[in-house]
C-alpha cells in the first residue's frame, strides 16, 4: 500500500468531501456503522479508522521484519482458506479498537431453543408491542394434524377490555421463519394479550400458545383530576428501620409495619386541611 | 435572627454509574479504562469540589447515586492498582509533553497545566484518599452534605424483566443490602436504572424499605390521576413510596448539544485528543500493553465554533473557568425565575429536580465540576429564592403528598423502552427471561446449610444472572460502539449461569469451575440467593402457558 492512509485522508481532506463520498470511502475500507453518523462525525471517525489501519499495518510490517530471518519460508497461500485470509488482514472494525481483537476470548452462541412452548409479550412504548416465541416441533406437528388441509401460523393480538373480555382482535401472518415480532397498536393505555395459532383457508383457528397480559402506558396526561393527599411520618420510617428482619433474605418484617404506616399516616386529608398544612413556612404537615 | 425561609427547593442529583468491567485475565483491558478515566476526569474532580465546599463552610445538599457495580469496582484492589497505574501513565505523559512542547509557548503552558493537575490528583488519590474513593463519598454523606441513594444491583432495566417479581426484587434487595454494608445505614432513595418504572415497581421498593425514587418528566405528567403540581412536587405511589419527577428546563440547559452550556466555544473540545494527534511510537509507553490509540485525557483545544477538528483553536483553562462561573450564574438565574413563577401558583415550596449523569461533569464537559462548584456556592449565598435540598429533605419538610401512580416510563430515547428493545438487542430477552425463571426454580428448591457447595453455586448463579441483566449491554449494542464486547458479556454470563444451573440440577459439582467463576465475577461477596425465591401467588413464567386445543 502506497503511503499512509491517514496522510492521504487528512482531516482537512475528509472534511472537504461530500457525505456520499465519505460513505463510499467507508464502504471501501470496511468501516462499519457509517450510516448512523452525521457528516462531521463520520469524517472524524473515518480519520481515526485510517489511523488504526496505518498503526496495524506498521505493526504487521515490524512483526514480519522481526520474524523473517527465523522463518524459512512463508506458508503456501493455498493452504489458508479464503475466509481465514480475510480474517488475518481484517482491519479493526468500528471507531474504537476495544480489546476484543483477542480471538481467544470467544463466547459461543446461546441456545436456539429451550424446549418450551412460549409466547412472551413485552411493552416497548405506548404505541408498540414486542413479542418473541418458541414452539416445540411436537406441538406444531400435532396441531397441524388436526387440520384437513394446509395450515399456517398466525399471531393474534387481542385488545382486552377491563373485564378480561376481548374488545378487538387482529391477526398477523408471520410466515414460518420469524421468532419475534414488533406490533404497532397505536392504542396508548390499552391492555393486550397475544396468541400464536394455526389457521387455514377455511378460517379454522387452533390456539397454540397464549402470552402474558400487558398494559401499554398512556402518552397524554390523565383525564382524572380527583385529588387525594396522603402523608408519611418520619417516626414510622424510623421505627421500620429499627425492626429486625426475621431471617436473612427476607424483607417480610416490613409488611406488618407497612400496614401500620397506612393506618397512621395515610388517611385521607380534606382540601382545606391540605392547604393549611402545606402552606410555605406554615405548620408543616402537622395534623391530628 | 433566622433568615426568612426561601420559597423553592432545587434537588441536584448526580447519577454515578459504570458497568462492572474487570478482567484479571488481561494485563490491560480497553474497556476497563472507562473506570480509570471516570476516576481521573469526574470522581476525583467532583470530590475535590465537594470537599472544598465543605471546608469553606458552604452549606449545601446534593444527591448522589452510586451504583453497586461502580462501588464494587472502586473498592476492588486489582482495579485500584490499575487506576493508580492509569494516573501514573497520565502524569508521565504530561511530563513528556512538557518536554516535547518546549518552544511552542501556547501548548507548553497547557502541558504544564496538565502536569500540575494530574500530579496533584494522583497525590490526592494515593495519599489523602488511600485509593478509597467510596469512603470519601460516605464521609460527605455523614457530614450532611450529600444524600447517597442506591440503584438496581447491576443497573438492570426493570420494565423489560417481564414483570418477574423475584428477578426485580433481587435487583433491588441486593443493592439495598450492599448499600447498608458499605454506608452503615439504609438508603432512603433509589435511582431506578434509566429511570425505568412500571406500575408495581413501587411496591417492591416499599418492601425493601425505600422512601423515594425518580421518574422522568412524563412519568409524573402522565401519572394517574393527574398530579396537581406536575413535576414540581413529589407524588405518593399506592405503596407509600414517593416519586420525584425530572424538570425538563434545567436538564436541557445542561444536556442539549445545541443550546446547552457545554457547547460554548471557550470550553475544551472533547473529540480532539492527543491520543489521535501524535505519533503512535511516542504515545505507546503511555497507552497500555495493547498499544491501541485511545483518548488520553490531554486535550489542547477548545470547541472554537462550528469548525472542523483540525481547525480548533488552543484551549485556555482560565478563560474556560470564567465562562463556567458565568454559566453557573445563568443557571441560578433561571432556577430563580422558575421558582418565582411556580411559588406564586403553588401552596407549597416548588421542588425542581435536576438529575444528570455524573460522568457528564468532567469527562464530557471538562469544566462541569467547576460549574457545579460555582452553582452550589451561588445557591448558598447569592439567592433568596431557593435552597438546595435532597428528596429526603423535601419529604421531611413536606410529608403530605398527593397520591398518584406514575406512568410507565424511562428517561431513555423517546421515553420508554425502545433503546433497550430494538433490532440490535431484542434477542437477549428470551435468554434473560429463561435464566431468571430458572434461577427462581433453583432458589425455590433451596440448599442445605450455609457455606455448603450448593449455596456457593446458587450465590454465583445469582451473580452471573445479575451481571447478564446490566442494561449497559443492551445500551451498547444499540449505540454500536463496542457491540462485540457487550454481546460477549451477555453471552458469557448467561453461559456461566447455565453451567452453574446444570451443576445444581444434575448434582455433579465442579468446584474448580465454580472457583474460577467466583474469581472472575467477584461482585457482591455477601449476596443472598434467597432473594430469588418466589412468594405465594406470584406469576412467574408469564408467557410460557400451555393451552388446550380450541376448535
Amino acid at each position: 500500500m502506497a503511503g499512509r492512509l491517514s496522510d492521504r485522508y487528512s482531516m482537512a481532506a475528509l472534511e472537504a468531501l461530500r457525505v456520499t463520498e465519505l460513505r463510499e470511502l467507508a464502504r471501501e475500507h470496511k468501516f462499519i456503522g457509517a450510516s448512523a453518523l452525521r457528516k462531521a462525525e463520520l469524517a472524524t471517525a473515518l480519520h481515526r479508522h485510517f489511523l488504526h489501519l496505518d498503526d496495524a499495518a506498521a505493526t504487521r510490517r515490524r512483526e514480519r521484519a522481526e520474524r523473517l530471518p527465523a522463518q524459512a519460508a512463508p506458508p503456501p497461500v493455498a493452504a489458508v482458506p479464503a475466509s481465514e485470509q480475510v480474517e488475518t488482514v481484517a482491519p479493526p472494525a468500528a471507531a474504537d479498537p476495544g480489546s476484543m481483537r483477542d480471538p481467544a476470548w470467544y463466547a459461543p452462541p446461546l441456545p436456539e431453543r429451550y424446549d418450551v412452548d412460549r409466547l412472551t409479550l413485552m411493552v416497548r412504548d405506548p404505541h408498540w408491542l414486542f413479542c418473541y416465541w418458541e414452539l416445540r416441533p411436537a406441538l406444531l406437528a400435532a396441531a397441524r394434524a388436526e387440520f384437513p388441509g394446509p395450515s399456517w401460523t398466525v399471531l393474534r393480538i387481542l385488545h382486552l377490555d377491563d373485564a378480561e373480555g376481548v374488545f378487538d382482535i387482529w391477526t398477523i401472518d408471520i410466515g414460518s421463519e420469524a421468532l419475534s415480532w414488533y406490533v404497532n397498536t397505536g392504542r396508548p393505555g390499552a391492555r393486550f394479550r397475544a396468541e400464536l395459532g394455526l389457521t387455514d383457508a377455511d378460517g379454522r383457528y387452533r390456539l397454540l400458545v397464549a402470552s402474558n397480559t400487558v398494559r401499554v402506558p398512556m402518552d397524554t396526561p390523565s383525564v382524572r383530576w380527583d385529588e387525594e393527599w396522603v402523608g408519611v411520618s418520619r417516626e414510622v420510617w424510623e421505627e421500620l428501620e429499627r425492626t429486625p428482619r426475621p431471617f436473612p433474605g427476607s424483607l417480610g418484617g416490613w409488611d406488618q409495619l407497612r400496614r401500620d404506616l397506612a393506618r397512621l399516616g395515610a388517611e385521607r386529608v380534606g382540601a382545606s386541611e391540605r392547604l393549611s398544612a402545606a402552606a410555605p413556612g406554615g405548620d408543616k404537615g402537622k395534623r391530628s | 435572627m433566622k433568615p426568612a425561609p426561601r420559597p423553592g427547593r432545587v434537588a441536584l442529583v448526580l447519577h454515578h454509574h459504570l458497568p462492572y468491567i474487570r478482567h484479571p485475565e488481561y494485563e490491560d483491558f480497553m474497556e476497563e479504562d472507562w473506570l480509570h478515566q471516570a476516576v481521573a476526569e469526574t470522581y476525583l474532580p467532583l470530590l475535590e469540589v465537594f470537599e472544598r465546599l465543605r471546608s469553606d463552610g458552604v452549606p449545601y445538599r446534593v444527591t448522589v447515586s452510586l451504583t453497586p457495580p461502580l462501588i464494587s469496582m472502586l473498592d476492588d484492589p486489582l482495579l485500584r492498582d490499575r487506576t493508580e497505574r492509569h494516573l501514573t501513565r497520565l502524569l508521565r505523559l504530561a511530563e513528556a509533553e512538557v518536554l516535547r512542547t518546549r518552544g511552542d509557548e501556547g501548548r507548553a503552558r497547557l502541558a504544564v497545566y496538565y502536569r500540575d493537575h494530574f500530579g496533584g490528583m494522583r497525590d490526592r488519590y494515593l495519599g489523602a484518599y488511600g485509593r478509597d474513593i467510596v469512603s470519601r463519598y460516605r464521609d460527605l454523606q455523614d457530614s450532611g452534605h450529600l444524600e447517597i441513594v442506591t440503584c438496581g444491583a447491576t443497573h438492570g432495566f426493570l420494565p423489560l424483566m417481564n414483570d418477574h417479581q423475584p428477578a426485580m426484587r433481587a435487583q433491588i434487595a441486593v443493592a439495598v443490602e450492599h448499600y447498608r454494608a458499605r454506608f452503615g445505614r439504609r438508603p432512603r432513595g433509589i435511582w431506578l436504572a434509566e429511570c425505568g418504572y412500571q406500575p408495581g415497581v413501587d411496591q417492591l421498593l416499599a418492601d425493601a424499605g425505600l422512601e423515594y425514587f425518580f421518574v422522568d418528566t412524563h412519568g409524573l405528567a402522565f401519572a394517574e390521576p393527574r398530579p396537581r403540581y406536575g413535576v414540581f412536587a413529589p407524588v405518593m405511589t399506592p405503596s407509600g413510596v414517593a416519586a420525584f419527577g425530572r424538570d425538563l428546563e434545567s436538564s436541557h440547559q445542561v444536556w442539549s448539544a445545541e443550546t446547552g452550556y457545554p457547547g460554548d466555544p471557550v470550553y475544551r473540545e472533547y473529540y480532539r485528543d492527543l491520543g489521535w494527534d501524535l505519533d503512535l511510537d511516542y504515545l505507546k509507553p503511555f497507552l497500555g500493553h495493547h498499544g491501541f490509540r485511545k483518548n488520553t485525557g490531554i486535550k489542547y483545544h477548545r470547541v472554537t465554533g462550528r469548525v472542523a477538528l483540525h481547525e480548533k483553536a488552543l484551549y485556555d483553562p482560565w478563560a474556560a473557568r470564567d465562562k463556567a462561573d458565568e454559566h453557573a450564574g445563568n443557571f441560578m438565574f433561571n432556577r430563580e425565575r422558575q421558582v418565582e413563577d411556580l411559588a406564586g401558583r403553588m401552596e407549597r415550596p416548588p421542588v425542581v429536580v435536576a438529575p444528570y449523569d455524573a460522568e457528564l461533569f468532567g469527562h464530557w464537559w471538562y469544566e462541569g465540576p467547576r460549574f457545579l462548584e460555582s452553582f452550589i456556592r451561588k445557591s448558598a449565598y447569592d439567592t433568596s429564592l431557593y435552597s438546595l435540598a435532597s428528596p429526603g429533605d423535601v419529604l421531611d419538610e413536606q410529608p403530605i403528598n398527593q397520591r398518584a401512580t406514575p406512568s410507565f416510563s424511562s428517561w431513555g430515547y423517546k421515553g420508554y423502552c425502545e433503546f433497550w428493545l430494538n433490532g440490535a438487542n431484542d434477542w437477549i430477552y428470551r435468554h434473560l427471561h429463561q435464566a431468571q425463571e430458572r434461577m427462581t426454580r433453583l432458589a425455590d428448591a433451596g440448599g442445605p446449610g450455609s457455606g455448603s457447595l450448593r449455596e456457593r453455586l446458587l450465590a454465583q448463579a445469582g451473580r452471573e444472572l445479575l451481571l447478564a441483566q446490566s442494561s449497559d449491554w443492551a445500551f451498547i449494542m444499540k449505540t454500536g460502539t463496542v457491540t462485540e464486547y457487550a454481546e460477549k458479556r451477555t453471552k458469557e454470563h448467561l453461559h456461566r449461569f447455565a453451567a452453574l444451573a446444570d451443576m445444581l440440577e444434575g448434582g455433579r459439582f465442579d468446584e474448580g469451575r465454580l472457583a474460577d467463576y467466583e474469581g472472575r465475577d467477584n461482585i457482591f461477596p455477601a449476596i443472598d440467593w434467597r432473594h430469588w425465591r418466589s412468594r405465594p401467588g406470584e406469576v412467574l413464567a408469564a408467557g410460557a402457558v400451555r393451552t388446550p386445543a380450541v376448535g
